[in-house]
């Protein structure tokens, strides 16, 4: 059976701490729901896991079937079974879908992927998404719509077939019937391979479709109550501030905007540098 | 010094120009006709490239340089309604010294250039537009990636004559830099002598970008692979206008050994 164990996690940003002990356990075929106001860690958690450079790990393990994870390379990382859908994935001009999907396999097997095969997998990935099949020849992410790149996300993980897919709001930026596919996706892969998820989202009408096994609440890096579906519910109709009471804790709400997308060229009379990402 | 002179019948022509030995090209199209020519490069000198484009034809040309070292003058005449969809590929080693002149000389003509260059020594390229008449079109690609040793100047120019009324013409270069100590320099520059006309440049010029990085690498990829992939595509958007689908097979792989000779390190 396939085990992510995360063990007393502690993890930080520009030396300020965001993750201060968290631990959690996700075994295969279970579906792990992560809520909590936002800033308060979820996605640094699943970046950290997955092995963002921008993000230090002071203390504690993330181990993958005993194996230690935050001693691998972020490519290894992949490699071992773990996959992360991005909460703002990146556009690559020039790279096609299809080309990044074929390098993206063939660097897991020792003979290259056979053609006709990787062409059926894909076209039936994109068919299933409700996609239109020109997709696999556009460049990744490329003028796509929010939706069309969360959806792009859930076609990556249908092709690769992880242990633990990690999935940071897949479902912002869906409306309701791209939303009852990805769902219907996610619980049949779920169901033939066993994966294991750990889902970030705050909306119920996601989980209803995709049923969590387990719930967590993270607020200021760590998690404060876990329980079962029932919790989701609850966070849905009541917020987060009951929490505080039960808890005689307080929370706060960070808003914070990061654009994530570097533009390749401008419009006219300027040159920018791409190495400046984050503004 | 030999002359290699060709008038340009309709279809796919393959053709090598071996700089040590020729001096001068001529390409001719003919009315009315559309062909696709392959150019390969090679050898080493200098030679004057003369292509005229006839009446209503249509030419695809496409050079693909593996010359050591090549010193090059082009100028290309566009009659009326003619249009040319030229590609240089250059990915060899040696250094190249391009001046390529595209005159737009009666009404609605157009020119699509796209460019890829993999620069490993010293490149100077400068391509010009000359809008001559009116209605006459013209789009520059310029995709530069520059390695180590590698010296790129690159000149972009756009010129709109006064008598070149509902012209247009426009002109993106990107540069790639994996070069800390050397940068590419590219100088676009537009002049425009006449009022009703669109114009427009846009450039950018970066090391790879780190987050782009990290995203292939998330679904498995090396650095050194997804480097490579994005170096690829970069290079590989030159062959958007091949039509012959064997022909870009071959191209696309010689870029892609190229590539993979060059990225893994």
């Amino acid at each position: 059976m396939n085990t992510l164990e995360i063990k007393n996690l502690h993890v930080s940003i520009d030396n300020k701490p965001i993750l201060k002990g968290v631990d959690l356990v996700v075994n295969e075929k279970e579906v792990h729901a992560l809520m909590g106001p936002n800033g308060n860690g979820k996605s640094t958690l699943l970046a950290a896991i997955m092995g963002h450079p921008k993000y230090e790990v002071t203390e504690g393990t993330v181990t993958l079937n005993g194996e230690n994870v935050l001693e691998m390379e972020v490519n290894e990382r992949a490699k071992a079974g773990l996959f992360l859908g991005m909460q703002y994935p990146q556009e690559i001009n020039g790279v096609t879908i299809s080309d990044f999907m074929k390098a993206a396999l063939n660097t897991r097997s020792e003979k290259p992927i056979p053609l006709f095969t990787f062409i059926r997998s894909l076209d039936s990935a994109i068919k299933k998404l409700e996609m239109k099949s020109e997709m696999a020849h556009r460049y990744v992410n490329e003028g796509f719509s929010g939706g069309e790149k969360k959806r792009n996300e859930i076609m990556q993980m249908m092709l690769l077939k992880p242990k633990f897919a990690m999935l940071d709001e897949i479902d912002s930026g869906l409306d309701v019937d791209a939303i009852k596919v990805v769902a219907k996706v996610l619980n049949e892969q779920i169901e033939s391979s066993n994966m294991g998820t750990l889902i970030v989202s705050h909306y119920d009408r996601f989980y209803q479709m995709v049923q969590p096994t387990h719930a967590h609440v993270l607020i200021d890096g760590k998690i404060v109550i876990s329980g079962g579906r029932e919790l989701a519910t609850k966070v849905d109709e009541q917020g987060y501030d009951w929490l505080q009471n039960e808890l005689g804790i307080e929370i706060k709400e960070e808003k914070t905007e990061v654009v994530r997308n570097a533009v390749g060229s401008l419009g006219t009379c300027a040159v920018k540098e791409l190495s400046d990402v984050t503004q | 010094m030999s002359l290699n002179s060709y008038i340009v019948d309709a279809g796919f022509h393959e053709l090598t120009l071996d700089l040590s030995t020729s001096t001068d090209f001529k390409l001719q199209s003919q009315k009315n006709v559309s062909a696709d020519v392959l150019v390969h490069l090679v050898g080493k000198g200098s030679a004057n490239l003369e292509v005229t484009l006839e009446k209503d034809s249509k030419l695809n040309l496409f050079y693909l340089n593996t010359a050591e070292e090549a010193q090059l003058n082009e100028s290309y005449i566009l009659n009326k309604d003619s249009q040319l969809d030229l590609a240089y590929g250059d990915f060899n080693d040696g250094s190249c010294d391009r001046n390529s002149d595209v005159y737009l000389v009666e009404n609605g003509a157009s020119v699509y250039l796209k460019s890829a260059s993999l620069v490993k020594s010293e490149r100077r390229l400068v391509y010009r537009f000359n809008h001559q008449a009116q209605y006459t079109y013209g789009d520059m690609q310029n995709f530069v990636v520059t390695l180590e040793k590698g010296k790129l100047s690159l000149h972009a120019i756009g010129k709109i004559e006064k008598n070149a009324a509902n012209s247009e013409t426009h002109q993106t270069s990107r540069v790639l830099n994996f070069n800390a100590t050397e940068r590419a320099s590219v100088f676009p520059q537009l002049f425009i002598d006449n009022n009703e006309v669109k114009a427009s440049h846009a450039e950018s010029s970066g090391q790879v970008d780190p987050d782009q990085l990290y995203y292939l690498q998330s679904r498995g990829l090396s650095p050194e692979e997804s480097v490579s992939l994005i170096v690829k595509g970069y290079l590989s958007s030159i062959l958007e206008n091949i039509k012959n689908d064997e022909i870009k097979e071959r191209l696309m792989e010689s870029i892609e050994r190229k590539v993979d000779e060059v990225c893994s390190r």
